[in-house]
């Protein structure tokens, strides 16, 4: 089976400011009809990667396809992309209706067809009753609304947005990423979301990208991500607190992983290791249980020094006098007091193994 | 409360009278008879200096003539001004910014009058200008620049260019770029950005700098003088010239009152285009 030619296709991408290294020869293909998300801290080059690709940053090196098509050299105007910025950057001077017509005076239509094309794109957005307001009388989550149907009236091979909830609230926030992914699926359109936040990534994405330092780090299914996170920076970014560094070896012919400062920690039968490799384990608080120091379960024992109460569930900061372990567990279980001396089960099917 | 708020305004109020006034005394110089032969005047009150300057083709064509180079000299400073001012406000390089800014600083810091000496030595007939076109070989022979129109026109172009460029900078730069960047991404040309989106978005800045620039034209005094070599009369000079020529004080006063009502009623029609203007670029902003 020949593959599909993807969407949008990225080889070699690379832009430097000065010392800066802001994109350092990124490869990536979004296949069509799929939502890619680029996640990262700000300053990993997620922005500069989005406005290369439409247009409005010179790549250093590399080349930019849209359904196979190279558009490196062409402008901004030429490219078959259309962005929502995270400023929704919406004309001041134009009403609702002249706003999303903007982009298709500059294309030849009767001003019939236009209208019905702007009337049903105001529709999709649930905007049509506000055609003839200007920008300045629409509520943020509104304004967003015809940004993005100012980008989609013109149907875009790529639909680009630039954290396009950031100024939201997060009620309204969560509400509109679920719009998004909606309309996404129903229209088949294929789009590249830039964003800080993991939780965003997640409910939105088909395929997420984590950037750090102007490289992509992994791309992965959202489910990928979370469970097998593929180096410490992503394992870091994905919200795991406990990520301790040492080195795999073979203890007693098991798989076991030895910290730094000693403490030997047995891993799963079936992990894949370098065995005198460094490495680093990293363990979600979730799949760590309180048990007592006694208990034939205990992997490890420490003092609670700290419990806090979120929402349904407790989290404890144990001191195993090497290293401090986050674990976090229903609060129907056993309470647990600080000062007590516990013991802590690995769940050894969600030990993450980092290589580096 | 709203008295002492009232009390307040007092000393601006005063300010204000003390300003009027001095244009109250003009029009009320511009009724008496001027004693001839003297640079004195009497009463009695008389409406005869302005009905006299209705009558005088001279003095009518004079003003009708300084409005019309007013005006063009206005369109000219736009022309001139709104790209100089969105390469300030726009470009990339801060070094290239402060550069340019700081030019029309200093034009704007010299006065008129060594600036007008200026533009004597480069327009001249030897001048660097008519230098660099001979030796372009464009012309053969050197351009009469000065002690005529074009003379006056260039050094006034000049002179109201920073006062016109630093008003539109500022708007320029507070249009965000993103909102050029997004209807570039729409599919518009950077000319169509241009002029549908910059140019409406910072029209009631052009009108307002406008504004200045026509004023500051229509009462242009040392620019005709020192480079129209007494062929560019503006109402300015032809006001000095009623009063230390023809030492017709009372006239000259007529002639100062009827010209500050023309520029007031034209400025009050720039203002009304300004206002028509904010309303339409900002309609129901809030």
């Amino acid at each position: 089976m020949a593959l599909a030619t993807p969407a949008l296709e990225l080889v070699g991408l690379r832009k430097q400011y000065g010392e800066h290294l802001a994109v350092g020869n990124v490869s990536l293909a979004v296949p069509k009809g799929s939502l890619l998300t680029l996640l990262g801290p700000s300053g990993c080059g997620k922005s500069t990667l989005l406005r290369m690709i439409a247009g409005f940053i010179k790549p250093d090196s590399g080349s930019i396809s849209i359904e196979g098509q190279d558009v490196t050299a062409l402008l901004p105007e030429r490219r078959p992309t259309a962005m929502v910025f995270q400023s929704y950057a919406l004309f001041p001077h134009m009403s609702v209706f002249d706003n999303v017509a903007f982009g298709l005076k500059l294309r030849k239509l009767s001003s019939a067809q236009r209208r019905a094309k702007v009337e049903a794109t105001l529709a999709l957005v649930r905007m049509e009753s506000f055609a003839e307001r200007f920008p300045s009388e629409l509520s943020g989550g509104q304004q967003q609304r015809v940004a993005l149907a100012r980008c989609l009236v013109i149907e875009p091979q790529i639909l680009l947005l630039d954290e396009p909830f950031g100024a939201l609230d997060r009620h309204l926030r969560e509400e509109m990423q679920v719009e998004l992914r909606k309309l996404q699926r129903q229209l088949g359109i294929t789009m590249l979301v830039v964003t800080h936040d993991q939780d965003e990534a997640f409910i939105l994405s088909d395929v997420v990208a984590v950037m750090n330092g102007g490289r992509i780090e992994q791309l992965a299914t959202p489910a990928d991500l979370y469970d097998r996170p593929a180096t410490c920076f992503v394992a870091r970014f994905m919200g795991i607190p406990n990520v301790l560094p040492g080195t795999a070896v073979h203890y007693q012919g098991k798989p076991t992983f030895r910290h730094e400062k000693g403490a030997l920690i047995g891993l799963g039968q079936d992990t894949n290791i370098v065995a005198g490799e460094m490495a680093h384990l990293a363990l979600r608080p979730e799949t760590l249980r309180l048990v007592p120091p006694a208990d034939d379960q205990a992997d490890m024992t420490g003092t609670l020094v700290f419990v806090t109460l979120i929402g349904s569930r407790l989290q404890y900061e144990v001191d195993l006098g090497w290293t401090t372990l986050q674990v976090v567990m229903p609060r129907a279980e056993q309470t647990w007091q600080p000062g007590q001396s516990v013991g802590i089960a690995i769940d050894r099917r969600h030990a993450i193994v980092l290589s580096a | 409360m709203k008295c002492r708020a009232r009390l307040l305004l007092l000393p601006a109020a005063v300010l204000m009278a003390i300003f009027f006034g001095a244009f109250l005394v003009f029009a009320a110089v511009g009724m008496l008879t001027s004693a001839p032969g003297t640079p004195g005047y009497s009463a009695p009150l008389t409406f005869n200096n302005y009905l006299r300057f209705f009558t005088d083709p001279v003095g009518l064509g004079i003003l009708g003539w300084t409005v019309i180079f007013s005006l063009l000299l206005t369109a000219a400073t736009i022309v001139a001004g709104y790209p100089f001012a969105y390469l300030i406000a726009r470009t990339q390089w801060p070094w290239a910014r402060n550069l340019l800014l700081g030019v029309l600083l200093v034009t704007f810091l010299c006065g008129s009058i060594s600036r007008a000496y200026g533009w004597l030595i480069l327009l001249g007939r030897r001048g660097l200008v008519n230098e660099a076109l001979m030796w372009t070989g464009l012309i053969d022979h050197p351009l009469a620049l000065i002690y005529n129109v074009s003379g006056v026109f260039i050094a006034l172009l000049h002179f109201t260019l920073p006062y016109f460029v630093l008003t539109v900078f500022g708007a320029i730069r507070a249009v965000p770029s993103q909102v050029e960047e997004s209807a570039r991404d729409l599919g518009a040309s950077a000319l169509r950005v241009f002029f549908q989106i910059t140019v409406p978005l910072t029209l009631p800045a052009i009108v307002g700098g406008a504004a200045l620039a026509f004023s500051l034209a229509i009462s242009a005094f040392a620019f005709p003088l020192l480079l129209g070599g007494g062929r560019v009369r503006l109402i300015s000079n032809y006001i000095y010239d009623q009063l230390f020529v023809a030492f017709d004080l009372p006239f000259a006063a007529a002639v100062s009152s009827l010209f500050l009502i023309v520029a007031l009623a034209i400025l009050w029609g720039f203002f009304a285009i300004e206002r028509w203007a904010t309303r339409a670029v900002y309609r129901r902003a809030g």
